[in-house]
């Protein structure tokens, strides 16, 4: 078995990869984003049990993490796109659709993740102790003001690994984003692919590539979790 | 103030609470002056706590009523209603109760600025005033999990105060300590009793109670089995439980 | 009533409802004719043949691949994880980057390798057996599972006291046998809510096998749509939602219930 890698020497290839890295970057981080706001407010929900918010978020929460990411997003991207709405691009003129198979893809990372985001972080304020809540209801915080200053900032540090984790399965989900034609590193790849024969040595190329950017985050976020780590607090543990 | 000198700061009337079939209170009624120190004793489980909790709104009561100024606090349920309350109560936990991801001064700092909407630059001045009562100057930007608990303790004693209340609330502030620690933070309460702070303390240092209430109140299962001042209570005690508790602690 | 059971039925019934809702929001006044539509083709969509003369492909086939991936990962897992803790540091180090490797691949690139990777067929004493797109996506699907179980191995390992080690070698025994007969007795009971997890979230996996060309549910789907009309889509997919929710739901709950009953395995 011999590899060829002569291919990479293609500006053409070197073009399609990096654009392909740069959109499952953007891809993922604006998905992260969508995940991080999900879950914050779907805990937010859970932990106030807010009448039939809750209910709701119970139900969507099991309804995205029980089933299929990849169904998930093939549903939204056909649904979506029959919807046909479509926006004006102001600068060159022409009409994109609204739900591109890029919206849809980040649409469906933030509310997969999300769903699990939202019980990572309620199992993280359950681990605030109850002591701590108390001092802050004791010099009159409201319940809003003690989740926004002292649970959810203690919670959100609590929950740090099982996030880590969180954030490197959304950015492996996302390869599937290629399956609804988003030009990320699996698309470039699937490109290649057709145009060299070396099947072999793009997938081991790619599959690299990803390991190594997942490795990037998570040593990324082990750095961040260090970084805000209460000091004397024995968040390690947690 | 707006209290005259016959009425009291704090007055509980019958005040009832049960946790599910389980009655913690079971009609206490006891007040506290302006000014005043008060002790509450007696063996754990008997609603010393509970007493405390009732009296800053953490705990909603059952029946009876709670005055405290001019707040009647059973009435108070909304946590927008409680404000002005905590505002005037402070609370000191055995726990500490402190803010783990913030510093000493961002813990004196947060609720009056947050809470209470001061300025925080006279809310900071204010605070080290209050760092350097509590004798931790130099502290100001460490985290509680790097203090002792002495330190700890009085660092949430400066954060009651910082509220700037009218009463504080003791809960059984030394129990967690270990004994080598007692002493520093009994020595900044016993500085606020004699500036003149209303004082209410559940405690189990009986020696310090003696030494600074004007009144000790001796709970047993609910109840209010006695009280008076320290010197009559301490040393000619009427109930034969007061005895028995006094026996088993002194 | 205990949180799961209410968390159980609010599931069961509210995301099918949920769902159904979708559907109808979907299709308006056809939803009737979609969803006899759709109960026409189940047995397509649940066994790959129209009148269920085999029963390799569509759901069913989800379900054989989960297991039989699970299987295998269970064994290759157990070994990574022993390589893990092995008292060599280079066995260590080389079983921690491969797990970490692993770990962090992409299910969906993992199964597209397998395709070029693995040959067509293998030779056997002889005889040549044919490695299908099926055996290519159970391998697949077991290599990054495999590090998930090594790593909840090594954690359900370290989560028992290192004075059960202490004691137990003061009894003469040898490390794998500590391993065999006094560790792992104690840790596997908290290993297995982690597994279960791991198994769910691999049944959900299974979805990623249409790339490899076997014929799993999303493909006999595929098909199906391929003649009814992209606009029967949404519903067909809504479906196989469904489908697989009722699957992994009932094993996510039980998962949680045991879970609050006898701990879990903190990575």
């Amino acid at each position: 078995m011999t590899l060829d890698f002569s291919w990479l020497g293609d500006p053409l290839y070197q073009q399609w990869l990096i654009t392909g890295i740069g959109t499952t970057l953007l891809m993922s981080l604006l998905g992260i984003l969508l995940m991080l706001a999900i879950g914050i407010v779907g805990a937010l929900f859970l932990h106030f049990r807010i009448p039939v918010l809750e209910t709701i978020t119970t139900v969507l929460v099991e309804l995205f993490r029980n089933t299929p990411p990849l169904v998930q997003l093939f549903f939204l991207y056909f649904m979506l796109s029959s919807v046909g709405l479509s926006l004006t691009d102001p600068v060159t003129g022409r009409t994109v659709p609204l739900f591109s198979g890029f919206t849809c893809a980040v649409l469906s990372l933030g509310l997969y993740n999300g769903a699990l985001a939202v019980e990572i972080i309620r199992s993280g304020l359950i681990g605030v102790p109850s002591q701590t809540v108390e001092g802050a209801r004791s010099l009159g915080y409201t319940r809003f003001q003690t989740f926004r200053h002292v649970e959810l900032p203690i919670g959100l540090r609590l929950c740090m690994p099982a996030m880590t984790n969180n954030v490197v399965s959304l950015i492996k989900t996302s390869s599937q984003a290629a399956l609804v034609a988003v030009a990320d590193i699996m698309y470039g790849a699937t490109q290649i692919m057709v145009e060299t024969f070396r099947n072999m040595e793009v997938m081991l190329l790619i599959w690299a590539l990803y390991v190594v950017i997942a490795s990037l985050v998570v040593v990324l976020m082990r750095r961040l979790t260090s970084m805000i780590r209460i000091p004397g607090y024995g968040v390690d543990q947690a | 103030m707006t209290t005259s000198q016959t009425s009291p700061l704090i007055e509980m009337r019958n005040v009832r609470k049960s946790f599910g079939l389980f009655e913690v209170l079971k009609g206490i009624s006891l007040s506290v002056n302006d000014g005043g120190v008060v002790c509450i004793i007696g063996p754990s489980g008997s609603g010393k706590s509970t007493i405390l909790r009732c009296i800053n709104g953490l705990t909603p009561i059952d029946s009876g009523t709670i005055r405290v100024g001019d707040f009647s606090v059973e009435s108070l349920r909304s946590d927008k209603k409680l404000i002005p309350l905590r505002h005037e109560v402070a609370m000191v936990f055995q726990q500490y109760n402190l803010f783990p991801h913030r510093t000493v001064m961002q813990n004196l700092m947060m609720a009056p600025v947050q809470v209470l909407r001061q300025n925080a630059d006279e809310v900071r001045d204010r605070a080290e005033k209050l760092l350097a009562k509590v004798r931790l100057t130099g502290k100001e930007s460490a985290y509680p999990g790097e203090l002792s608990g002495g330190q700890q303790q009085r660092v949430a004693i400066a954060r009651a105060l910082a509220m700037e209340p009218r009463v504080i609330l003791f809960d059984e502030i030394t129990a967690a300590l270990d004994p080598e620690m007692v002493s520093e933070v009994l020595s900044v309460v016993r500085d606020l009793a004699a500036e003149g702070m209303t004082c209410v303390l559940v405690t189990h240092e009986m020696r310090f109670a003696e030494e600074v209430a004007d009144e000790v109140f001796f709970t047993d299962r609910g109840v209010i089995v006695e009280h008076g001042p320290p010197s009559t209570l301490f040393k000619s005690p009427s109930d034969p439980r007061l005895k028995d508790f006094l026996d088993k602690v002194l | 009533m205990n949180s799961e059971l209410r968390t159980f039925l609010l599931g069961i019934v509210g995301v099918p409802l949920c769902l159904l809702g979708l559907f109808a929001a979907v299709y308006g006044d056809n939803t009737g004719a979609m969803l006899g539509l759709m109960a026409e083709r189940t047995p397509t969509l649940l066994t790959g043949s129209p009148d269920i003369t085999s029963l390799d492909g569509g759901f069913l086939a989800n379900i054989a691949m989960s297991i039989i991936a699970m299987a295998i990962a269970a064994v290759g897992g157990v070994i990574l994880g022993v390589g893990l803790i092995a008292e060599f540091s280079i066995v260590r180090h080389v079983s921690d980057v491969v797990m970490n490797v692993l770990r962090n691949s992409p299910w969906l690139v993992v199964l597209y390798a397998m395709l070029y990777l693995l040959p067509f067929e293998v030779e056997i004493f002889g005889v040549y057996v044919t490695i299908s797109p099926f055996i290519k996506s159970v391998i697949g699907l077991s290599l990054p599972v495999a590090a998930n179980i090594a790593e909840i191995f090594r954690g359900g390992i370290q989560a028992i006291p290192s004075a059960q080690w202490e004691s137990a070698r003061s009894l003469g025994y040898r490390r794998l046998q500590i391993l065999r007969h006094i560790i792992l007795p104690q840790a596997l009971p908290l290993m297995i809510p982690n597994l279960m997890t791991i198994y769910a979230m691999l049944f959900i996996g299974t979805s990623l096998v249409v790339v490899t060309g076997a014929s799993d549910i999303l493909s006999a789907a595929k098909v199906i749509i391929a003649t009814t009309g992209s606009e029967t889509a949404s519903g067909f997919y809504i479906y196989i939602l469904f489908l697989f929710f009722l699957f992994a739901f009932p094993i996510a709950i039980l998962t949680r219930c045991l879970e609050r009953r006898i701990g879990s395995v903190s990575l």
